[in-house]
């Protein structure tokens, strides 16, 4: 495991080079579930689940993989993730599952996944890959956490369903509930971020 | 060795898809009994809900299993042509969504009907609706008007449709005081007294959910029909309360009244 | 025939596959810097969901669906996997045929195939087919079209906004990605007043 940097491997993908705010990976399928808390989280820790042990699988198998058939593969590993966190949360948390619906299917085309095995994990040792995969998802439940933050506490009053501010005589504005709203605060996000770091601005 | 060859690609491929399969396949049937518990749950819950019966999520069971009185299954005509279980907590029976479209089609029905000590009488209801299957759960009481109604749906869209299950107070809640003996019509600006008002743009969900109600009581007129108010004297008295004292007095009538409207609370 | 128009328009503006489900962003928002692009990554979503959808439609009510293939058995776990194979398959299928019969459409669109094969709009056409419990072949035809015309729409919407936007003074940190996230938004809640259409 030489030359393993675990700041530069697992830190990056959360902040410098999120992969939602930065490499506009994966928005597909996330935004729709973040009108809650509960939701977004649970969302958030499938990914991760599913980015760092598919790369770490991929990346066991990395040197047995036949070339020609190299993204099928990835998408089959992917895809029996995925079936399997959507299977456990059937099980296990029926209301989120039914809440997050087809989304859990749509990690599969979730392009921070392939992405990151294609670009990281089909090149590197197993544990390295495996916490390259957890960074990114983490970077990826962090955006989504923030969105659904905002979007929860000022579309319903409230934060995992308890109440915050309606208590004060807040009135919920629907608004923040309506799908177009996750874009725009996606946008403030970034906005936020890169005037912060100001050598992600574009020219 | 050259993991280029077609011989290659070709065994790979195979041992993956055998390995996938058999992972998912013991998973599946691993998780099965829980995930099928869990639907089982959420149809109690919403039965629960069309009772007016309080629950938390852990209890769903525990509460439906105090509260039931029975829970039967009656053909068109109403007659009782079995029994669903409500005894043990383990092994209760209720007719699921795919139950309940299998009856639809079914020339020969057996209709579930769940009643409850509280005078309510709960009844499901399975239909289509724009994008997929709604369904609902009406709960009547003995005077043959709805106490409750609640919907669910499976793919309807966000913030139209989907206001039927999300958002009770513009549609659900309205079907409250109908009375199931004549047509409940829901359409856009009607005022009868028997009417509901779709919700604003979601007029098809909304009619289909009017439909879908109106078909499902019709399947149950048999049923409620033996259930209609039995004394001369004063209109108003419930089925129960006749049935237990075999003759209608005022007094009995109005004692009655009250407890409906103490369990309704 | 009034289901299917009504399907049609309802797929194509009020449950757009951009504004209210937020599916196949990420090359939605790569592959918007030029309405010539953009047109040729429309064009081949359109035929891909046309392909794919009726395909994974019979597979899920003949092979897929609870008793549908023996008596007891439910493969309904593997639907997943299922769908995204057939899709990358028939994305395959579809670069060659178009590579050897139309190698001019193909110069034009070849380069986006591959891309479709993770689009979330593809295989998110699937599932939501498969949520919605359509009842005939038609509908999940109808349902591929109206939903691919409105990713289509869409994409082209905000590639000609994108054009002339690089000729805007907009703050710094806004540039590029910031500013396209906060214009799809607005898109969107433009595109939510077709909520109010009578059908």
């Amino acid at each position: 495991m030489k030359n393993f940097d675990f700041k530069e491997t697992f830190l990056n993908p959360i902040f410098k080079g999120n992969p939602i705010s930065v490499l506009v990976l994966g928005i597909c399928s996330s935004l729709a579930v973040t009108v809650e808390l509960k939701g977004a989280c649970v969302m958030g820790l499938s990914v991760m689940i599913v980015t760092a042990m598919s790369s770490l699988i991929c990346s066991l198998l990395r040197n047995t993989i036949p070339n020609r058939i190299r993204i099928i593969v990835q998408l089959v590993v992917v895809a029996l993730m995925v079936i399997l966190v959507d299977q456990v949360l059937k099980a296990y948390a029926y209301s989120v599952s039914k809440t997050l619906s087809v989304y859990i299917g749509l990690i599969i085309t979730n392009c921070i996944v392939m992405g990151r095995i294609e670009a990281y994990a089909l090149g590197n040792k197993p544990f390295a890959s495996f916490m390259d995969g957890l960074g990114n998802g983490v970077g990826y439940a962090l955006i989504l956490i923030i969105v659904a933050f905002f979007r929860e506490l000022l579309g319903s009053g409230t934060l995992f369903g308890f109440d915050v501010l309606n208590r004060f005589g807040y009135v919920p504005n629907g608004l923040m509930i309506l799908p177009p709203m996750a874009l725009i605060l996606l946008g403030c996000i970034i906005w936020v971020q890169r005037s912060i770091q100001k050598d992600l601005q574009e020219k | 060795m050259n993991t280029n060859s077609n011989t290659y690609t070709v065994i790979y491929s195979t041992i993956l898809v055998v390995v996938v399969a058999a992972v998912l396949a013991f998973a599946a049937t691993a998780l099965k009994g829980k995930q099928e518990e869990n639907v089982k749950v959420d149809t109690i819950s919403q039965i629960l809900t069309a009772a007016g019966l309080e629950y938390n999520e852990g209890d769903v069971l525990q509460v439906y299993k105090e509260n039931i009185k029975e829970a039967i299954l009656v053909n068109a005509e109403g007659q009782e042509v079995g029994t669903l279980n409500t005894e043990a907590i383990e092994s209760l029976q209720v007719y699921g969504n795919s139950e309940l479209k299998a009856q639809m089609a079914a020339d020969q029905k057996s209709l579930p009907v769940y009643i409850f000590n509280n005078g309510v009488t709960v009844v499901p209801c399975y239909g289509a609706g724009l994008w997929g299957p709604i369904w609902g759960y009406i709960g009547v009481q003995g005077d043959l008007t709805i106490t409750k109604a609640t919907f669910g749906h499976k793919g309807e869209t966000p913030g139209l449709g989907a206001k039927i299950t999300d958002m009770p107070e513009v549609f659900a809640d309205k079907f409250t005081g109908k009375t199931i003996t004549a047509e409940i019509l829901v359409a856009k600006n009607v005022t009868g007294a028997n009417d509901v008002n779709a919700i604003s743009g979601a007029t098809i969900t909304s009619t289909a959910a009017g439909v879908m109600v109106n078909q499902w009581l019709g399947f149950y007129k048999g049923y409620f029909g033996e259930a209609q108010p039995c004394c001369a004297d004063c209109q108003e008295c419930c089925e129960a309360c006749c049935a237990e004292t075999e003759q209608c007095t005022k007094d009995c009538c109005a004692a009655e009244e009250v407890a409906v409207e103490v369990s309704n609370n | 025939m009034a289901d299917y128009i009504s399907l049609f328009v309802k797929s194509i503006f009020i449950d757009n596959m951009i504004f209210a489900y937020f599916l196949g962003m990420c090359s939605y928002l790569a592959v918007s810097k030029n309405v010539k692009t953009a047109n040729g990554l429309g064009i081949a979503v359109i035929a891909v969901l046309l392909i794919t959808l009726p395909i994974n439609y019979l597979l899920n009510e003949y092979v897929l669906k609870p008793d549908a293939l023996v008596e007891g058995l439910d493969l309904s776990f593997l639907s997943f996997i299922i769908f995204i194979a057939v899709i990358a398959a028939i994305v395959q299928i579809v670069e060659m045929v178009v590579e050897k019969f139309a190698p001019a459409l193909y110069s034009q669109l070849g380069i986006f195939l591959p891309l479709i094969a993770v689009n979330c709009a593809i295989l998110g056409g699937s599932l939501f087919m498969q949520e919605r419990d359509f009842v005939s072949v038609g509908e999940p035809v109808v349902y591929a079209l109206g939903s691919g015309i409105g990713w289509w729409l869409a994409i082209v919407a905000l590639a000609a906004i994108r054009e002339k936007m690089a000729y805007s003074h907009v703050p710094a940190g806004l540039k590029g990605l910031g500013i396209t996230f906060i214009t799809v938004g607005l898109m969107g809640i433009a595109f939510m007043t077709f909520m109010g259409i009578q059908l």
